[in-house]
C-alpha cells in the first residue's frame, strides 16, 4: 500500500512541526502520508491542532503530567516493596514486637501502680506492696516475712498476715497488726527491703476506710475500666443514663440498674452523666470505682419532653386539659425516655413474631396506669387486636422498662397514659 | 527488590518494555514507556474531550487502564492497541457524560471499535503485486480525488503544494485523497478476491 519510506512513527514532536508550518513541503508531504497511515496520529494531530487553537501550552500540560505519572508510578512501587521486604525482615519484626510487648508490660505495670496508688503515700517501699497481685513482689513479700517470722517469736501474727495479703481481705484485726507491727521494728535492720513494707501498707490500706479495699482490687484488672452506679435521689437504678466524656463524643448508657462501664478514661477527666428527667451532673473520674451517682430530678427538664414527643394533635389537646385540670401534675414516663420506650416496645413486639409489623397502618394505641412504685398495670390496647396479641403486647410492655410515675405536688401517684406507638 | 531491577538490562522497545513489564509487573518501567506516548495521547484525549484537565485526567485514567491491562494481556501491537485504548476511553468519558460533542461524527469515522489495529502490510512482494492492481483502480477514482492522489503520492507534493496547483481548498484536497485511499483500497483488495 502507499506507505512511506521511512517506518518510524511520527512523534508528537514531528506533528507540531507540521502543525507549526516551520516544515519544508518534502517534510510536510512525508507527514501528511503518514497521517494518512496512522490514524493515531491523526488523531493526535487533530488534538494538537484544536490545542493550539485555543493557546494551551502542551509542554506545561506535560510537564504536569509527567510529574503525576512518576508519583503514581513511584507510589504503588513503594506499595509492592513492602512485601518483600517485610519478608527478610520479619526476624527484626518479631524482635521488635517482643521488646514493644515487653515495654508495654512494664510500662503498663507503673501505670497500674500509680492508679492503685492515688492514696497517701510514703515511702518507696509501700508502692512495692501497694500491687500485690504481681507475683514476684508477692515472693518477695512472702520471703521478706518469713524472714521476719523465723527471726522473731511473733510467729502467730504472721501467718495470718500473710493469709490476709492474699485474700486482700479487710480490715485485719488490731491485735495481729500491732503484734506484726511490733516484729517490724526490730527486724528493720535486716535487709534493703524491708519486711515491715507489706505490712505497714495494709494498715495504710486498711486504715483510711473500707470503701477503699476496692480500689486496690479494681486496679488489678489490666483493662483501665472505670465504673459506677446512676441512682436518683431515692436510691433507685436510673436506666439508660448516658455517661460521657466531656468534650469528647465517647459515651456509654447505663444498664437497667444504672450500672455502667467506661473504658478508655484517664483519672482526672471530667464525666457527664445525663439522663431524661434530671439535672445532668459533672463527675472528676478519681479512681476506677466511681461508685454511686445521685442525681437530682428535674421536673421543668420532663414537661418539655413530654410537649416534645407528643405528635398527634389529639394527644397534644389531651395534655393540654390535663395540664389545665391539674397543673401541677406531672405525667408519668418511661424511664429512659419515650423514644426509648418506643424502640424497645418495637423491638419486642416485632421479635415475638406473632405481631406482624406489616398488619399495622395505624399505630398501636396503648393505654395503661402507672403506679407509684413505677410499674405498668392495667395495660390495653384500643386497636382491634386478637387476643393472643394483646397478650403479647401486655406482656411487652410489662416485662419493659419500669416508670417514673407522675407527681403531683411532689408526691408519686397513680396515672393513667396514653401513647401511639408508630410500628413504622 | 534492587535485584531485581537491575537482573536485566534495560529494555529499549515497546516489545520489550511491554515484556519486562508482564514480567516484573514494574510500574516504573510501564510509566516509561507511556512517557513516549503521552503527549500523543494527551492531544487525542483533547480531540475528544475538549478540555485541558480532563484530558489530563484521561491520560493518568489510560495509564491505569493499561496497568492493569497489560499485566495480562500480550499486545503485539502495542502504539496502535493504545490508540483504541485511549480513543475507547475518552469516547466512553463523553457517553457517560452525555456530552454531545460532535459525538456523531466519532461513530461514523468508522474507526472505532471496528479497526482497532490498523494493519499495514510490510510485506514488498504484496506491495508489488498491489501496484499493477492500483494502475487499473486508480482510473476508476473521479478526477479530482485521481488528480490529487497522483500528485500526493506520486509527485510527493503536500497538501498545500497540491491547493496551489489544483486550486482546490485545502480541506477539499484532504479529503479527496482521503476518500481516493480508501477507494483505491477496496478496489484493490476486491481484486484479491
Amino acid at each position: 500500500m502507499n506507505k512511506g519510506k521511512k517506518n518510524t512513527k511520527l512523534t508528537a514532536e514531528e506533528i507540531k512541526k507540521y502543525l507549526s508550518g516551520e516544515a519544508s513541503a518534502k517534510q510536510m508531504q512525508q507527514v501528511e502520508k503518514q497521517l494518512l497511515n496512522d490514524a493515531f496520529a491523526a488523531d493526535a494531530a487533530e488534538g494538537l491542532e484544536k490545542l493550539s487553537a485555543e493557546k494551551i501550552d502542551t509542554s506545561a500540560a506535560m510537564n504536569d503530567l509527567k510529574k503525576r505519572l512518576d508519583s503514581r508510578v513511584k507510589t504503588k512501587q513503594k506499595q509492592t516493596n513492602i512485601i518483600p521486604l517485610w519478608q527478610r525482615a520479619s526476624v527484626a519484626a518479631s524482635i521488635a514486637l517482643v521488646l514493644g510487648v515487653g515495654l508495654y508490660y512494664i510500662f503498663y505495670k507503673t501505670d497500674n501502680q500509680t492508679l492503685a496508688i492515688n492514696k497517701p503515700q510514703e515511702t518507696l517501699s509501700k508502692t512495692t506492696a501497694k500491687t500485690p497481685q504481681q507475683e514476684e513482689q508477692k515472693e518477695v513479700i512472702a520471703i521478706n516475712q518469713s524472714r521476719a517470722t523465723k527471726a522473731k517469736e511473733t510467729f502467730s501474727a504472721s501467718p495470718e498476715n500473710s493469709n490476709e495479703q492474699e485474700k486482700f481481705g479487710p480490715i485485719p484485726d488490731q491485735e495481729s497488726q500491732e503484734l506484726v507491727g511490733q516484729s517490724n521494728v526490730e527486724s528493720k535492720a535486716d535487709e534493703v527491703l524491708k519486711p515491715a513494707a507489706p505490712i505497714n501498707t495494709e494498715k495504710e490500706v486498711a486504715e483510711p476506710k473500707a470503701a477503699k479495699t476496692p480500689v486496690v482490687l479494681a486496679s488489678r484488672e489490666r483493662t483501665s475500666t472505670f465504673s459506677g452506679q446512676i441512682l436518683d435521689t431515692e436510691n433507685q437504678p436510673i436506666a439508660g443514663a448516658i455517661i460521657s466524656l466531656k468534650h469528647s463524643n465517647k459515651g456509654v448508657q447505663a444498664d437497667i440498674n444504672g450500672v455502667f462501664r467506661i473504658n478508655d478514661v484517664n483519672i482526672g477527666e471530667t464525666l457527664e452523666i445525663n439522663a431524661i428527667g434530671y439535672n445532668s451532673q459533672e463527675v472528676v473520674v478519681k479512681n476506677q470505682d466511681l461508685g454511686k451517682i445521685n442525681l437530682s430530678e428535674n421536673s421543668s427538664a420532663l414537661a418539655e419532653v413530654i410537649v416534645a414527643d407528643n405528635q398527634s394533635k389529639a394527644k397534644k389537646a389531651e395534655q393540654k386539659t390535663i395540664l389545665i385540670n391539674e397543673p401541677p401534675t406531672q405525667d408519668p414516663i418511661p424511664i429512659g425516655g419515650w423514644s426509648n420506650y418506643d424502640t424497645y416496645l418495637r423491638n419486642s413486639l416485632k421479635s415475638t413474631g406473632s405481631v406482624s409489623t406489616l398488619q399495622f397502618e395505624d399505630p398501636i394505641r396503648l393505654r395503661l396506669t402507672v403506679e407509684p412504685d413505677g410499674t405498668p398495670s392495667n395495660v390495653q390496647i384500643d386497636n382491634e387486636l386478637d387476643k393472643e396479641n394483646t397478650q403479647k403486647v401486655v406482656e411487652a410492655i410489662k416485662k419493659g422498662p419500669k416508670w417514673l410515675p407522675a407527681k403531683r405536688k411532689g408526691k408519686k401517684v397513680k396515672k393513667e397514659v396514653k401513647r401511639e406507638l408508630k410500628l413504622r | 527488590m534492587f535485584f531485581k531491577r537491575f537482573s536485566k538490562p534495560k529494555p529499549t522497545t515497546d516489545a520489550e518494555y511491554l515484556a519486562a513489564y508482564q514480567a516484573t509487573g514494574n510500574l516504573e518501567l510501564l510509566g516509561e514507556l507511556y512517557e513516549r506516548y503521552m503527549e500523543i495521547v494527551f492531544a487525542v484525549c483533547f480531540k475528544y474531550l475538549r478540555d485541558e484537565d480532563e484530558s489530563k485526567d484521561a491520560v493518568m485514567q489510560i495509564f491505569e487502564e493499561l496497568v492493569i491491562k497489560l499485566r495480562s494481556h500480550s499486545v503485539e501491537n502495542f502504539r496502535s492497541w493504545l490508540h483504541s485504548v485511549a480513543r475507547n476511553y475518552c469516547l466512553m468519558h463523553l457517553r457517560s457524560n452525555r456530552l454531545q460533542t460532535e459525538g456523531v461524527d466519532f461513530f461514523e469515522d468508522g474507526s472505532v471499535e471496528n479497526e482497532p489495529f490498523e494493519h499495514q502490510s510490510d510485506d514488498p512482494f504484496e506491495l508489488e503485486q498491489n501496484l499493477s492492481k492500483m494502475t487499473d483502480c486508480l482510473e476508476t477514482l473521479s478526477d479530482e480525488q485521481k488528480t490529487s492522489i497522483r500528485l500526493f503520492y506520486l509527485e510527493e507534493k503536500c497538501y498545500k503544494e497540491i491547493t496551489d496547483l489544483t486550486g482546490y481548498d485545502l480541506n477539499k484536497v484532504k479529503s479527496y485523497i482521503q476518500n481516493g485511499k480508501r477507494n483505491l483500497k477496496i478496489c484493490i483488495e476486491k481484486k484479491h478476491e
